[in-house]
């Protein structure tokens, strides 16, 4: 079974947020700049634990920021 | 790294002349001190960076299984070869210097395919974390 991509918002919600750098938030989320790109790019699909610390340093819920496919 | 690489090759052309071109690669030997360029020239750690994260884990996860199996592959395929050799030549005894040469193939494998596999997952950037 292949894994459908899961879409994000990322790049908005750092733009709406001052800005935000990747560097920024990734030393946020706690993980590498190369990470937040990938996930970006929609190229790596982040853990749980890590798409709601994202979801809380935007302070939105996870579904705005992740897009299940239907 | 490439400072101690480069020492390597001008000691090995060095000691052509004096010991022979058979003795020579054991100044390629020098290349162990790479080793201590980590201990050595390490850079000034910042609290707050992050050198690996979930993203990194799962790549190594995934390019060890990788080089595990192309390594069990490797394995099995260096014995078959060495039995079918032996049956078609009607040897019933197989040297005891076959052996080590078949466990280091396979050692040897896990580490090359699992080198492959890192910069090949760290290029494409398609990992699931799949914790």
């Amino acid at each position: 079974m292949t894994n459908p991509e899961i879409k994000n918002k990322i790049r908005r919600l750092r733009f709406d947020h001052g800005e935000m750098t990747q560097q920024e938030l990734a030393k946020q989320a706690g993980v590498t700049r190369q990470t937040i790109i990938a996930i970006e790019a929609g190229k790596y699909s982040p853990s749980l634990m890590l798409a709601f610390r994202i979801a809380k340093i935007f302070e939105v819920k996870i579904d705005e920021v992740f897009e299940y496919p239907e | 790294m490439l400072a101690v690489i480069i020492i390597s090759v001008i000691c090995f052309l060095i000691l052509i002349p004096l010991i022979g071109i058979r003795a020579a690669p054991a100044a390629f030997g020098l290349i162990g001190f790479s080793g201590l360029g980590h201990t050595l020239f390490r850079k000034k750690h910042d609290p707050d960076e992050v050198e690996t994260d979930e993203r990194d884990e799962a790549i190594q996860k995934t390019a060890t299984a990788a080089g595990a199996w192309t390594s069990y592959g490797v394995f099995v395929a260096a014995c078959m070869i060495v039995w079918e050799v032996c049956r078609s030549q009607g040897q019933t005894t197989i040297s005891i210097h076959v052996l080590p040469l078949i466990v280091a193939a396979g050692g040897i494998t896990l580490f090359v395919g699992r080198s492959i596999a890192v910069l090949i997952l760290y290029r494409r950037g398609e990992v699931h974390d799949e914790s």
